[in-house]
């Protein structure tokens, strides 16, 4: 992007091919160059200007787009005000479509003394993803020349785990500036990677030497550009995911605060049953049986004029006498048509249920069982009746029940049970009305009817806690769609290994 | 347990949003649970015309059963 360094530089070296002016800031500890202009790799000696510079190699062309830092431009990077000196166009032995790009940084103001012992620094860009590279402060240990064969590690000084991410020998396609290192040389490394965002850790390791190791963090493309006051729409866009990136769906926030609401429901749920207690009420009866003659539909027997709501019966049954016939209560409004004549005594009649007591709004659960039922149905309509209100609350409920023998083995189908739910019933004395039908051909059956109040509660709560993960549950699964993206890059992904 | 209320600070400082729609989730769960009403309904089939009238006496199927199988 830029041929021509920012600020001056301390030194100049002539190219041996081309004879072009290339600038060396560091004459002190640069020894090898690349020519901005006919891009001839050489060596030289920047403090003995008048001694030949020789070619060590070349390279064919620039290979765009470029730097897209200038070279000589120096900013604050890793704590240090530094320069950018050397950049070079990096590829892999293996893969002739992998190419980054590496920039050499050195201080900007030479330390007193040695370098840091993170020294030297280097800046690497791979599709617009920007790490910062310096000496690794702790590594797995390894003895003598021998590479670290582990594909997982966690620092003990930082806790950080790091994962196998990529194996690759490098070769150098291209280089401008200065380096105070022969970069052909790299051409002899083993390089391993280890991702643990926003960390790589890296090791190089030449033939029979102990590797070293580089510790890189990843940099925002913003971070880049204002260390070097570039605007950030100058730098390469980034594309795919970056191995150190760090995934930006992080879970852990959103699953503590599901997990802290989560017993905290848990509280609230044994706070209203322990104040709201379950009560059962059963109550079985007798449905007479119908005769097979008897196909035509079956008519039931209404309760008389003026008592659609069973009141009578109820209070009937609360003095202990049979439910027959019910007394007219003409204070009740009388809403039904007038009453048709029975069919048939024992077809079907009316009953009617003790009453429960709500002391609290409540759900109350109506479970009916006809335990003898078989091959046979049976329907029963329920009206819930508020005593003291005289509201009506009505369900229908069909229980068959069917089993017999085919080839051998035995079938059923159908079910002898069922329930029925109603919910925000305001507190007073309730009954059932009930109003059996019966198949003709049925013997007499048994109907058991259980009445649960304060039911209900379980469903409230695992939809709850349900519509509660939601959010966790969708930042989890986009963290792992951006872990599933990193790990398209690699051969080492956790679920391949 | 220090360091998990001080996460949960830094928890609530960073999503409010979701802290704010658990609270309102654990107070709906309160509030059903003192009306005893049910989030998914009930199986209440008389209308509120009808509740005030008193029920049906045979129910919406008239006594008569669809859709078994004579196996």
């Amino acid at each position: 992007m830029s041929d021509a360094p920012v600020t001056p530089p301390a030194a100049w070296v002539a190219c041996p091919k081309c004879q072009a002016r290339v600038p060396c800031y560091d004459p002190a500890g640069s020894e090898y160059f690349g020519c901005f202009k006919c891009r001839t790799y050489f060596r030289a000696d920047p403090a003995a200007p008048y001694s030949p510079a020789t070619v060590v190699s070349g390279f064919k062309r620039e290979l765009p787009p470029g730097p897209s830092l200038p070279l000589g431009a120096t900013g604050p990077l890793g704590g240090y005000q530094v320069r950018l000196t050397g950049y070079q166009v990096r590829g892999e032995k293996n893969d002739r479509t992998a190419e980054w790009r590496e920039y050499q940084l050195r201080p900007a103001i030479p330390f007193q003394g040695d370098d840091p012992i993170d020294f030297p620094l280097q800046l690497a860009e791979f599709q617009g993803h920007w790490l910062l590279i310096r000496r690794a402060p702790s590594f797995p240990a390894t003895k003598g020349s021998h590479s670290f064969q582990g594909k997982e590690w966690t620092s003990p000084s930082t806790g950080n785990g790091y994962r196998l991410w990529h194996r690759y020998e490098p070769i150098i396609r291209d280089a401008q500036g200065e380096f105070d290192w022969n970069i052909l040389d790299d051409e002899h490394l083993k390089i391993q990677e280890f991702t643990g965002p926003p960390y790589l850790l890296s090791s190089e390791q030449a033939p029979k030497s102990k590797p070293t190791w580089y510790l890189s963090e990843y940099l925002e493309p913003a971070q880049v550009a204002a260390a070097f006051g570039l605007p950030v729409g100058q730098l390469p866009s980034r594309q795919g995911t970056g191995a150190a990136q760090p995934n930006p769906h992080q879970t852990g926030t959103a699953w503590r605060l599901f997990g802290v609401a989560a017993v905290l429901l848990l509280a609230l749920a044994a706070w209203l049953a322990i104040t709201r207690p379950s009560s059962e009420l059963t109550d079985t009866f007798v449905i007479p049986a119908v005769p097979v003659a008897a196909d035509a539909p079956v008519a039931l027997t209404p309760p008389p004029a003026g008592d659609t709501l069973g009141l009578a019966a109820a209070r009937a049954t609360a003095a202990a006498a049979p439910p027959a016939v019910p007394e007219p209560k003409p204070e009740l409004p009388a809403t039904s048509p007038p009453a048709a004549p029975t069919t048939a005594p024992g077809y079907s009649q009316m009953l009617v249920s003790k009453t429960i007591a709500l002391t609290h709004p409540a759900a109350l659960d109506i479970r009916f069982d006809a335990p003898g039922l078989s091959n046979h149905w049976l329907e029963v309509t329920a009206s819930l009746v508020n005593e003291q209100t005289g509201r009506g609350y009505e369900v229908t409920r069909s229980l068959e029940f069917y089993e017999g023998m085919e080839d051998g083995e035995h079938w059923t189908e159908g079910s002898y049970s069922a329930n029925a739910v109603i919910s925000g019933l305001p507190p007073g004395r309730y009954h059932l009305n009930l109003y059996p039908s019966l198949e003709a051909g049925t013997g007499d059956t048994e109907l058991r009817v259980q009445l649960e109040q304060h039911t209900g509660f379980f469903s409230n709560f695992a939809l709850i806690l349900l519509i509660m993960s939601i959010l966790p549950f969708w930042q989890f699964v986009r963290h792992s769609a951006f872990e599933n993206s990193r790990w398209e890059n690699s051969d080492f992904a956790p679920s391949s290994s | 347990m220090l360091s998990l209320f001080s996460h949960l600070g830094a928890d609530l400082r960073r999503s409010p949003l979701y802290a704010g729609l658990l609270g309102l989730g654990l107070a709906s769960f309160v509030a059903l649970g003192l009306r005893g009403a049910r989030l998914l309904g009930d199986d209440n089939e008389t209308t509120e015309a009808e509740q005030q009238a008193g029920p049906h006496r045979a129910g919406g199927h008239g006594g008569y059963v669809h859709g078994f199988n004579h196996k």
